[in-house]
């Protein structure tokens, strides 16, 4: 009987536990700084209009119609240069800022405006229509590619900076962040009309936005989709369409869609012999090229990657069955494995005219490829240029002199058409 | 402060010993027959006022924090002194706390009695309930089980206090230069226990208790103007009390 009185009475006083509590409050003067996007204005920058003249710098294609030439400078506008029978003379300039992709169907010109795709008729060049604005249209990256966008906010617009400001004042636990609204009604929709430096290097093809554009069939253009696909673009009867298109898209094109690579970016997208060619750059020095033929049965891309370049440019030789890329600094042929003509080049252009290979840069060279060597046939000193357009036996080449036409009627014998 | 507790309720044990004795000049003469319990004294008022002296260990487990200096090597080839840190660590353990408390109350009968009263109770802190109490009383006369039910509210300090070292046992568990104050709050307290009555005017009680306290602590560090750090220690005490006091009536 007692040990149980004792059990019972250590039981009831093992169960006497206090119950607690504990609440912390503060009245704090503290100081909390909030960043405001600043986004971009876009009226200087989408001001596209025509100016008399213009040096030309860093150009980057050409493109042509029956009556114009377009040469394009890169990040600035368009050079318009008039056909004059066999000759050319400078028309007017372009202004379009941020350019780094264009195309040309009939006289209708595609290009891009920073981030936007604008839709411009260039009927009468000196007088251009602005037919249709794009927004945003090369900066809509998603799923594993979203980095590959420059930051901006849907109805806002690109973020081109941002701005910190300082509030000073009572927290309390009950109200433990400061009130921004009256800051959030004065920086709230900050504007700049600039564009930080930093968005573009010396090489403004490795920056963002990643632009890429191509002619397709009569009157498509193709351009980077959000996701491994293709947004094609049309400007049919006064209206702009545009349509998302991928693997599993029926019916599909005959091209399969890119491939977006997560560690990798594209830098230049080009149609070329039937084929579409993705050239893109990797981590640290590497690169790949995406080659993607016209197949009706099955999408089919080659996917060449090389470790220790950037390829520069890059064309198909069908005699060998290789496709022929610049490096930089050599030559180098793809056919079942990866070969190096060990050709010292600094060129920047490669293309194919009939059996032979073209290299353009400070001068214009002509080779004849086989599976093992790749021989030197002719070298054209005077004809230097960064870009060039080959139009049956007229080769346009740009540089900063300005357009020239040359007869490649004689591989042996190219002649400036004067 | 703890010297001063203990002397007070040598003194408080004293006056509750002196009292016992001092009010009655009977001999206290219980007899047992046939199962009756008698007393000698038959002729007591039923109705009339009351007193009680009342002392009570309230026993339960309580919160409390040990400090453990921890020391580090922080500067092992320097001749400064290496820091020395303080961890808190917080565990339960059995804890008494003495109460004394006066009660003044009425008898309506030889049931039924009803009362108020003040006390001094010693917890972590020292707090003072004010109380109104209803007191059931099987007999009168007799040796006698009785109940009753207390409540009212238990004053902890009227002003804050100021330490410049002050060592909590619930976070933060320590702060410099900053002021406590314990708030006290509401007191039940349901009884029971056995009369056993000593004179015609006096009365030795027996008592075990439920204890439910309210406290609230508040320690305030003000930092400047409009700032101010604050935390709130509420606790809802439960104790089991075991006392003995004397009636007077």
């Amino acid at each position: 009987m007692k040990q149980t009185f004792y059990l019972l009475l250590v039981l009831i006083l093992l169960g006497c536990e206090n119950n607690t509590e504990d609440i912390y409050t503060y009245s704090k003067i503290i100081s909390q700084s909030k960043g405001y996007p600043v986004f971009l204005d876009m009226s200087e920058i989408g001001n596209i209009q025509v100016k008399a003249n213009l040096p030309l710098t860093a150009p980057f294609k050409i493109l042509s119609n029956d009556k114009y030439y377009f040469v394009c400078e890169m990040l600035k506008g368009i050079h318009v240069y008039e056909k004059k029978g066999g000759s050319v003379s400078y028309l007017c300039f372009i202004a379009c800022r941020y350019i780094k992709g264009v195309e040309l169907v009939n006289n209708t010109l595609f290009c891009n405006n920073l981030a936007d795709l604008v839709v411009i008729d260039v009927t009468n060049p000196q007088q251009i229509t602005l037919l249709h604005r794009q927004t945003n249209h090369f900066n809509r990256f998603s799923s594993f590619v979203n980095y590959w966008n420059i930051l901006s906010v849907a109805g806002k617009g690109i973020v081109a900076g941002s701005e910190s400001h300082v509030l000073t004042g009572t927290v309390t636990d009950k109200q433990p962040n400061l009130d921004f609204t009256e800051f959030d009604k004065l920086y709230g929709n900050l504007t700049t009309t600039v564009i930080p430096d930093s968005w573009f290097s010396i090489h403004p093809e490795n920056d963002k936005p990643y632009i890429g554009m191509i002619k397709m069939g009569t009157d498509e253009i193709y351009t980077y989709g959000m996701y491994n696909s293709w947004a094609i673009c049309t400007f049919r009867s006064g209206t702009f369409g545009l349509r998302e298109e991928d693997l599993w898209t029926k019916p599909m094109g005959k091209y399969a869609p890119p491939y977006y690579y997560s560690n990798a970016y594209p830098q230049k997208m080009f149609y070329q012999d039937s084929l579409i060619y993705i050239l893109g750059a990797g981590n640290t020095n590497s690169g790949y090229a995406d080659c993607i033929t016209y197949n009706e049965s099955f999408p089919f891309t080659y996917n060449l990657y090389f470790p220790n370049f950037r390829p520069v440019d890059i064309t198909y030789m069908p005699t060998i069955k290789a496709f022929i890329v610049l490096s930089g600094q050599s030559v180098w042929a793809y056919m079942k494995s990866y070969l190096d003509y060990k050709i010292p080049t600094d060129a920047t252009s490669i293309f194919r005219i009939g059996n032979n290979v073209i290299t353009l840069g400070k001068e214009l060279n002509v080779y004849t490829p086989t599976v093992t060597t790749l021989t030197l046939v002719k070298t054209y000193p005077a004809i230097s240029g960064k870009s060039y357009l080959l139009t049956g036996n007229v080769l346009a080449v740009a540089n900063v002199q300005g357009l020239f036409l040359y007869d490649i009627s004689n591989l042996e014998n190219i002649k400036l058409i004067p | 402060m703890i010297p001063m507790k203990k002397i007070c309720f040598i003194h408080l044990l004293l006056i509750l010993a002196v009292s016992i004795f001092a009010q009655s000049v009977k001999e206290v003469d219980l007899t047992v027959e046939k199962n009756r319990i008698h007393s000698r004294f038959d002729s007591r008022n039923e109705k009339g006022f009351y007193s009680i002296m009342q002392f009570s260990l309230m026993m339960g487990n309580s919160q409390s924090t040990d400090r453990t200096a921890y020391y580090i090597d922080y500067y092992p080839t320097s001749e400064m002194a290496a820091p020395i840190y303080y961890y808190p660590n917080t565990h339960t353990s059995l804890a008494v706390a003495p109460s004394f408390t006066i009660t003044k109350g009425y008898r309506f009968d030889e049931h039924w009695a009803a009362g108020a009263g003040v006390g001094y109770e010693v917890f972590d802190y020292n707090l003072f309930p004010l109380f109104a109490e209803i007191r059931y009383t099987l007999w009168d006369n007799k040796i006698s089980p009785f109940m009753v039910v207390k409540g009212g509210y238990s004053f902890g300090n009227f002003k804050s206090k100021h330490y410049d070292d002050l060592n909590l046992n619930w976070s933060p568990y320590y702060l410099n230069n900053a002021e406590l104050r314990h708030y006290g709050g509401l007191m039940f307290q349901p009884e029971i226990g056995v009369k056993v009555p000593l004179s015609e005017n006096s009365d030795l009680l027996f008592t075990v208790a439920y204890r439910f306290q309210e406290t609230k602590t508040v320690a305030r560090k003000d930092n400047g103007p409009d700032q101010f750090d604050e935390w709130e220690h509420n606790e809802d005490i439960n104790r089991l009390s075991f006392g003995i006091g004397i009636m007077f009536r």
